[in-house]
């Protein structure tokens, strides 16, 4: 080995060491689109599906104002899986401090009394103690936490209310449970939008599949996990027996929802025709329904 | 006794009454967040209540019986030392102490009102509100001090008009609900008679001290203390220049020995218990007469084939979850509102009179704005008479409420066929109960639409009223009744 030939490999291995500590592993390697891991530890299952879409990191930025939104709109037990499963909720806390998050809210207007939905679900105590600020969100459309927003463009949906915090955080993260659901087909990620809106949602269900699209123009989910640990077959959206669920053990991480809710429909066999909200939300630039790169791991 | 000894007992007695009276709001408000219920230990082990729905579980019997046998050894010392009602008559009467001294109508002194009330009307009060049990219009919701307490608390209107007359009462005299009118007081006043050792005055230097008592149980010029009226507070004892108080025998009070001041003897025994069992007997003969004729009057949809052939039953009450039985239920009901104000949806709330008197106050459910939450038990397990029976979650997730029927002149699916299944989204039975047999294939400028036309499958529904609470419709489409439950 010459001198030059020494000092090359030297400098290029210090380099190489160099940019590795600089660039986490996940970021060295193309992020997909969407991520799919599966694993029966949900901690780790969940940061390994975001690890594969680029890492927390290219979410949420240190400082960032984060939101995450789960599905906690029935009381029900975590088991009856008709709520996001707090194991899942605590750990997408957890990766948002671990970036950084200088707050992080977690919130959903519950179809139940929220009293009770946020309890039995174990949401909030899970949410809370991973250091999140939980607050319930009843039926009372209260002009603190809502403004209205006009949705130019909009199928059907002209204006909303929309949560004020889901408007103005730095990064929103939709964390919602993947269930049947009789008039949607699927609730899914774009459906779980529901809950940072006002007003009376019950009429939204006589032109529902535009309305989901339409409350996806006004807020766009940054990062998208569904929660596909056990998914509802029937029954849904509330469930209650344990016969409806499948246990998958599997988590999809997006940067959009729309791709997100096409690979979770996959689960159910069903593709994004059936499902006329994903056509419309794709259309309405909330993502893509076909051509996204998936990644899938087993933990 | 000496004053000391009483200036203690008068101090531990204001001590306890202040423990159950925080006590008492310490149970009222942990028991409106939904899980901490707690049973109103006051009604739950309360005798005059246990009467309406007599069980023999141990953990009701003993306090019951431990109650009764209180009276029974120390008069009416649950008046003085832990009715939270008594506390509040007292907090009451001090307060307005300065309005009652002004007051030429209030009671003071040696006039006629003060005297001794040996025959209070409570007797009869209380035979009429133990007559009144047996039927399913009794007084006692209205008569019983611990059930207006929680009203009182509730805050709720019917509450604060019996505070008012508490605070008008104290302008003019002290007590006057525990002296005059109360029948749980009556009661323990009843078990107080009986030949045991009691507060007595031994000696007097009638320096009238003994006027000052709240209850109207001692007097100087008569120097007796009435046993069913001495709640043993120790208001004024101390006082006593003579420290003339001890507690004596029955017996010796009785023969007049002279020691304390004789009005007894045999005759005036008799005649004693002749004028309290007429009171009582009269009191129950109005009781029961005013029961069976208020009774008559059925509240529709629950009882009997008659009534529900009316029209009227078609607008019964729907009751709380688990009440099956509702003649049972107005039976045991005491109307204390633990479960109005305990529902977490906030969707129980008393009658008024659209009841008739027979459901006067008693709850009843509306589903506005919420439904009875699938696994929510707040008031079964709250209700301190089991009046809405503690089920196993399992059954109250059977136990029909009513039962929904959609109307299809309203329901935008059949009317204006637009797509909508919210009642069935929110159907919380596992096995929904909203079904859509009939799907249709519209064409829509957006685009060809499925209509799905919602019905409800009976054996499934359980009437929780979630779905019309939901409804979207302008008017709503799906309402819980509760005839239909009854006839299915």
């Amino acid at each position: 080995m010459t001198r030059r030939e020494f000092l090359k490999s030297a400098v290029a291995s210090t380099l190489f060491f160099a940019t590795r500590r600089l660039f986490p592993a996940s970021l060295v390697a193309t992020p997909a689109d969407v991520g799919i891991a599966t694993g029966s530890d949900y901690e780790k299952a969940v940061t390994a599906a975001v690890d594969l879409i680029g890492g927390i990191r290219a979410y949420v930025k240190p400082g960032h104002v984060v939101v995450v939104k789960p599905n906690i709109g029935w009381n029900s037990p975590p088991a009856v899986k008709a709520t996001t499963d707090p194991v899942v909720v605590r750990t997408v806390v957890h990766l948002c401090f671990q970036a950084g998050a200088s707050k992080v809210y977690v919130f959903d207007r519950s179809v139940s009394n929220p009293h009770l939905a946020y309890k039995t679900s174990g949401i909030q105590r899970a949410a809370e103690e991973a250091g999140a600020s939980v607050f319930q969100v009843d039926n009372t459309n209260d002009t603190k936490l809502y403004s209205r927003v006009a949705i130019p463009g909009a199928y059907y949906l002209q204006n909303s209310l929309v949560n004020r915090y889901a408007l103005e955080c730095d990064a929103f993260i939709n964390v919602p449970v993947a269930k049947h659901h009789g008039q949607a087909g699927l609730t899914l990620a774009l459906k779980n939008l529901m809950g940072i809106t006002g007003d009376q949602r019950g009429k939204w269900h006589w032109q529902l599949d535009d309305a989901i699209a339409d409350i996806n123009r006004v807020v766009r989910s940054r990062l998208t996990l569904i929660d596909a640990s056990a998914i509802m077959l029937r029954g849904g959206p509330t469930g209650g027996d344990p016969s409806y669920l499948k246990r998958l053990d599997t988590f999809i991480a997006s940067s959009n929802p729309v791709s997100a809710d096409v690979e979770a429909a996959k689960l159910f066999g069903r593709s994004a025709s059936d499902l006329p909200y994903i056509e419309k939300a794709a259309k309405a630039g909330a993502g893509k329904a076909s051509g996204y790169a998936t990644r899938s791991i087993d933990v | 006794m000496k004053a000391r000894t009483l200036r203690v007992l008068k101090a531990a007695r204001i001590a306890l009454q202040t423990l159950c009276g925080a006590g008492f709001l310490y149970m009222f408000f942990t028991s409106r967040d939904p899980f901490a219920v707690v049973q109103n230990p006051f009604l739950r082990w309360d005798p005059l209540i246990f009467l309406t729905n007599p069980r023999s579980e141990p953990l009701l019997l003993l306090p019951v019986m431990a109650l009764l046998l209180l009276a029974v050894v120390l008069g009416r010392v649950f008046c003085g030392w832990v009715c939270p009602m008594g506390s509040l008559i007292e907090l009451s009467d001090m307060l307005l102490s300065p309005i009652r001294r002004r007051n030429p109508m209030a009671m003071r002194g040696p006039r006629p009102g003060s005297m001794p009330v040996r025959f209070p009307p409570a007797l009869a009060i209380l035979g009429a509100t133990i007559a009144g049990i047996a039927t399913n219009a009794g007084l006692l919701p209205f008569l019983h001090p611990n059930v207006w307490i929680v009203r009182i608390c509730s805050l709720s209107l019917l509450g604060l008009v019996f505070l008012g007359l508490i605070v008008i009462a104290s302008a003019f005299g002290r007590r006057l609900w525990c002296v005059y009118l109360c029948p749980l007081g009556a009661l323990y006043g009843l078990l107080a008679r009986a030949p045991f050792p009691r507060l007595a005055i031994r000696r007097c230097s009638g320096c009238g001290a003994c006027d000052r008592c709240p209850m109207q149980a001692a007097n100087a010029s008569s120097r007796t203390v009435l046993a069913h009226q001495c709640t043993l507070c120790f208001a004024f004892e101390a006082d006593c220049r003579v420290e003339g108080f001890a507690f004596a025998a029955a017996r010796r009070r009785a023969t007049g020995s002279g020691i304390s001041c004789g009005e007894a003897g045999f005759d005036t025994g008799r005649r004693q218990f002749l004028i309290v069992g007429a009171g009582l007997l009269g009191g129950a003969v109005i009781g029961g007469a005013l029961g069976m004729l208020l009774g008559t009057r059925r509240i529709g949809g629950a009882v009997g084939a008659r009534a529900a052939a009316s029209p009227a039953a078609q607008r019964g009450p729907l009751r709380p979850p688990g009440v099956v039985d509702e003649e049972t239920f107005l039976r045991r009901c005491i109307r204390c509102h633990h479960c109005v104000e305990s529902c977490p949806n906030r969707i129980i709330e008393p009658a008024g009179i659209e009841d008739g008197f027979c459901g006067l106050f008693a709850p009843r459910l509306r589903f506005d704005s919420n439904g009875c939450d699938f696994r929510c038990q707040v008031c079964q397990l709250v209700c301190p008479n089991q009046a809405i029976p503690l089920q196993t979650l399992r059954n109250k997730q059977r136990t029909p409420i009513g039962l929904a029927v959609i109307d299809k002149d309203a329901c935008v699916v059949f009317k204006d066929h637009k797509p909508c299944l919210v009642c069935e989204e929110v159907c919380p039975t596992p096995e929904k109960a909203v079904v859509f047999p009939r799907e249709e294939k519209i064409m829509r400028p957006s685009g060809p639409t499925v209509l799905k036309f919602p019905s409800v499958v009976d054996s499934r529904c359980i009437g929780c009223g979630i779905c019309q609470a939901n409804c979207p419709a302008p008017r709503v489409a799906i309402t819980v009744s509760r005839l239909l439950r009854d006839r299915s």
